[in-house]
């Protein structure tokens, strides 16, 4: 017997329909996204794209239970490897890596191709959980100073890919883990003003040019709307079109003919909006909600420091992708590019989540600190 | 750290979650539930275009149902700026594949149009051109090939003048036509019949709406809106009657130009007309140009054409003035006659001198004189020593009176564009308004000028014509008339053109009688005699030739048939023909020959006996006409309708 019935009696029922439903909702709406084929000219399967997503959520699906049948502190005793490993890989990538759309974050294995930056962060939230439940204290300007460090080096590589989202919510994971792990408000709050101070310096001197006009269409889509405006304005306008009960299912004219952009991957919210309307995209909301409040409450139940700080920062993960992309689609947020959890096409992310899932709910399961 | 801390502080992170998807949730309220109106109609109109459907235009037919002018379908390459990514680029791209310099694409996208309407860039390009556009198609987005109908001038340049041509609306008349509902690169005509006709043969534009996908390339019809076709404008001109014109002038102008004599010869006019009713039934202008180059761009060398000597841009029958030589003599009589100037028995004497003024006749250059003469005798050598006489028997007020009676001075008010020339009768208040001390008197010799047509009196060739029709008609003046009907698509008539009288010469029977005597002598042993040798048709005619200042003589030719109940009055003006005798009077009869249907060298008898051989008369043989099988029983043409 692999898994104890009585630790299976444990399981987090409302975690594994929330994220099972968005699972779903995504299969769907990446088959409506794609099956008349994205852009001119593609006429493939109509399934193909489904097919890809339904397999990365199978293989998703597998590794998550794998992780149940093991206790979640088995991850705490392989941090060493996980680290050098996540290390190696992220940096394999730089110079063996496939290049899509700018960012060199790809390994090329047949006809798939894998984005170790989706498992760098899982990587880097078991290996962050462990550095801060077994360092020295993260008040101390040293213990801060060290968390930090843990934490810049695999964003610094992937920075490097061009890949400033994942880089961002590397950050974001960081405070919230850091947070909970007890580090002074107030020094965290000096950390970002230190950042804030420091953008303009980064604006101008470290971004691409392409991520500057990204940011810049962010402040005014319309300055450019043929161009890097483009993208927010279609999705809004899709979003916008979508009204309260949407255009129905397949039926987003945006989506459909093509208007929007990567409708299929970053901007899939605004398919949501546009053929489910706001009835949908605030359903599509409240299983994050779910998600999310099933995550921290794993957080709070969790039988030591480690498994805290590993729901931590799986909530903090999650809770990143969806502002940072549901807020681009709704010109909230620049756009960065980061995929929405459990619902944008992309077997690596897809798995990658759900391998998070998978502790969180190995982590709820085997809350009690007193076993039988 | 105290579990209540840590506690505390997953707190804070669950606040966090709630605010954020708060934020989120309401921006999709602001978007999806206050604002979603507005997005929807953003994203109707990002997949809606509407293509306009041009209306094809009206057909120009002659009298006899024969097109002139049809449509055809040509393809246009039309832009849709708002669809393209980088218009340099597709600018570069398209300029060679449409052979057009760059700097024309721009400026034709400079023009102010409506979002998301196509600009046309180019008209009637070659299936080729199409074809590779097609095969560039994903790298030339916002490119359209449209189907549209262009104009087609059957015949060429044939009554081009007339007919007039289309061409792209300009700023000014777009200001003019707005309410009418024209648009930056409609097509409007611009000269002749397609000009005064244009409410007639335009039509109603109709439209497509189409779902587009982001590439501007239609996914599916959502509605259209059938373009109604323009109505077909019947004109009173005979093709056939128009074709004889049109090859009569140019075969002569060819011919005159080659000899030394009359080398100068390269520009003309011939109108053929119904007295009876004002009906133009030719006209022609001549070195003419062909209308079918302005479908679509104009060549340079189309353009180099159009600014040559002598130029084929203005209508001679109507837009330019001549003095009309001895041609004008017909009123000179008509007032001596009227004024009880002159009578039958009147004689004169010609020795090629005007013993009072010592002004010459034309025998003189020959040294001798015409001799003993009556009226109709004068009339017929067209004897200048008789007209000096008379003129100073009426004097130039009565003469300008009747010039002015019978439409001369004023447009004759054809409904044309551009309309028809004033021409110009001079007589003592015109010297009084526009010469200074002197000058303003008016001399003796000047009346004996206007009396033989010379001088400062001008008339067009139409003037003339309807001067000739009015002797012909017995005194009744008409409007001259290129229009007969206007019938819509489905055949109604929309609109008849009856013949309008613009009033009546107040001359008797008797003194019109005493002139078509003259006129007919003229035809048979005067002036025309020798073009009009052998021709069966008792004929009323009268020759010029007009001096002018600046280079060889007009030359003219003005008449009617048949004599006693005439149903064609023919003009001919051949610039610096030297001679109306030798120019003019041989295209007229060439004219006559095909009105009267004697134009075949050997008339084919219809083999099924069906009786008559076609006496002289309307009508005629003709196996090349259009439609001759629709006459009955046999090869007979059926006569030019009235």
């Amino acid at each position: 017997m692999l898994l104890d019935r009585r630790l299976l009696r444990n399981l987090d029922h409302s975690l594994v329909f929330g994220v099972l439903a968005l699972c779903l909702v995504g299969s769907v709406i990446v088959f409506s996204a794609t099956r008349g084929g994205i852009g001119p000219g593609s006429s493939q399967d109509p399934l193909y794209f489904v097919k890809k997503q339904v397999a990365a959520f199978v293989l998703g699906s597998l590794a998550c239970v794998a992780i149940l049948t093991m206790d979640y502190r088995l991850a705490e005793k392989a941090h060493r490897v996980l680290y050098v490993g996540n290390i190696c890989l992220l940096a394999l990538v730089l110079v063996v890596g496939h290049r899509i759309s700018g960012a060199q974050s790809w390994f090329r294995l047949g006809p798939v191709a894998v984005q170790p930056s989706e498992l760098a962060k899982v990587a880097l939230i078991l290996t962050l959980a462990h550095h801060l439940a077994e360092a020295e204290d993260v008040t101390t300007r040293r213990g801060l100073v060290l968390a930090f460090a843990h934490a810049a080096i695999p964003a610094a590589l992937v920075l490097l890919q061009n890949d400033l989202g994942t880089a961002l919510v590397f950050g974001g994971i960081t405070f919230a883990m850091l947070y909970v792990a007890g580090a002074k408000a107030k020094d965290l709050l000096a950390v970002l003003a230190a950042g804030a101070l420091a953008s303009p310096v980064v604006f101008f001197f470290l971004l691409k040019d392409y991520q500057r006009a990204r940011l810049l269409a962010f402040l005014n889509p319309y300055a450019d709307p043929t161009g890097t405006g483009y993208n927010v304005i279609q999705s809004t306008i899709a979003i916008g079109s979508g009204r309260f009960f949407g255009k129905g299912l397949f039926h987003g004219t945006q989506a459909q003919l093509n208007f929007l952009p990567a409708h299929h991957t970053d901007f899939i919210f605004s398919v949501i909006g546009e053929e489910l309307g706001f009835i949908g995209a605030v359903a599509v909301l409240a299983l994050y909600g779910l998600v999310l409040w099933r995550c921290v409450r794993a957080a709070a139940c969790a039988k030591d420091a480690f498994g805290r700080l590993v729901a931590t920062g799986v909530a903090a993960m999650l809770l990143f992708h969806v502002l940072v992309n549901v807020g681009m689609t709704m010109s909230l947020m620049p756009v960065t590019g980061i995929p929405l959890p459990f619902l944008s096409y992309g077997g690596s992310s897809l798995m990658a989540n759900l391998i998070a899932v998978g502790f969180v709910l190995d982590i709820y399961m085997r809350r009690q600190k007193i076993l039988f | 750290m105290p579990e209540s801390t840590v506690q505390q502080r997953l707190k804070h992170v669950a606040y966090v979650i709630v605010a954020v998807l708060v934020v989120l949730a309401s921006r999709l309220w602001y978007l999806q539930i206050m604002r979603g109106d507005a997005y929807e109609a953003l994203s109707q109109g990002n997949r809606v275009r509407v293509i306009p459907v041009p209306a094809p235009r009206g057909k120009i037919l002659d009298r006899n149902g024969v097109p002139l002018v049809t449509s055809r379908m040509a393809f246009s390459v039309s832009i849709v700026p708002q669809d393209v990514p980088d218009m340099e680029a597709t600018v570069a791209r398209l300029a060679p594949i449409l052979g057009m310099p760059p700097e024309r694409i721009r400026e034709k996208l400079a023009a102010p149009r409506r979002p998301f309407e196509p600009i046309r860039l180019k008209t009637d390009v070659d299936p080729a051109v199409v074809t590779t556009i097609g095969e560039q198609r994903t790298d030339l987005p916002g490119v359209v090939v449209e189907e549209i109908p262009v104009r087609n001038y059957v015949y060429g340049d044939f009554a081009s003048h007339l007919i007039g041509f289309i061409r792209e609306i300009d700023a000014s008349e777009l200001k003019s036509y707005k309410e009418k509902g024209y648009r930056p690169g409609d097509l409007i005509g611009k000269v002749g019949i397609e000009r005064v006709c244009e409410d007639y043969l335009r039509g109603v534009d109709g439209g497509e709406q189409v779902e587009v996908n982001s590439l501007a390339q239609p996914i599916k019809v959502l509605g259209s809106l059938a373009p109604v076709p323009g109505s077909d404008v019947v004109l009173t001109i005979d093709e056939r009657l128009q074709a004889a014109a049109e090859r009569a002038l140019s075969e002569q102008l060819e011919a005159l130009s080659k000899s030394p004599k009359t080398r100068n010869a390269r520009a003309g006019a011939v109108i053929a007309m119904d007295p009876r009713t004002g009906e133009i039934l030719a006209m022609t202008s001549k070195p003419a140009y062909d209308p079918n180059m302005f479908v679509g761009e104009v060549s340079p060398e189309d353009l180099k054409f159009l600014s040559s000597t002598p130029s084929p841009q203005p209508n001679r029958a109507t837009s330019y003035a001549y003095p009309p030589g001895s041609a004008f003599k017909v009123i000179t009589t008509l007032a001596a006659l009227e004024r009880h100037k002159v009578t039958m028995d009147d004689r004169f004497v010609c020795t090629g001198r005007d013993p009072e003024s010592g002004k010459l006749c034309w025998t003189a250059e020959r040294g001798r004189g015409h001799g003993k003469q009556d009226l109709i005798t004068g009339i017929a050598n067209s004897c200048n020593i008789v007209f000096y006489e008379l003129g100073r028997r009426v004097g130039i007020d009565d003469l300008a009176m009747y010039a002015r009676m019978f439409g001369l001075g004023r447009p004759t008010g054809i409904d044309l564009f551009p309309g028809d020339a004033s021409g110009l009768v001079p007589d003592r208040a015109w010297k009084r308004l526009n010469f200074k001390g002197y000058d303003q008197r008016w001399y003796p010799t000047e009346t004996l000028d206007v009396a033989i047509g010379q001088g400062a009196l001008l008339v067009t060739p139409l003037q003339l014509a309807n001067v000739y029709a009015t002797i012909a008609a017995g005194g009744m003046v008409h409007v001259p008339e290129v229009v007969r009907r206007v019938v819509s698509p489905d055949g109604r008539v929309m609109r008849e053109f009856p013949p309008k009288v613009a009033g009546s010469v107040n001359v008797s029977r008797e003194s019109l009688d005493i002139l078509k005597q003259g006129l007919a002598k003229v035809v048979s042993e005067g002036t025309a005699a020798a073009a009009f040798t052998g021709f069966p048709v008792p004929t009323a005619g009268k020759t010029g030739t007009a001096q002018n200042p600046v280079g060889d003589s007009h030359g003219w030719f003005a008449g009617f048939a048949p004599l006693d109940h005439p149903e064609i009055v023919v003009v001919v003006l051949v610039e610096h023909g030297t001679g109306g005798s030798l120019a003019a009077a041989p295209v007229a009869r060439k004219v006559m020959d095909a009105y009267f249907g004697l134009d075949r060298e050997k008339p084919e008898t219809p083999g099924s006996g069906t009786g008559a051989e076609p006496g002289p008369g309307p009508a005629g043989s003709a196996q090349d006409m259009p439609g001759a099988g629709l006459a009955p029983s046999g090869t007979e043409r059926p006569p030019i309708s009235r």
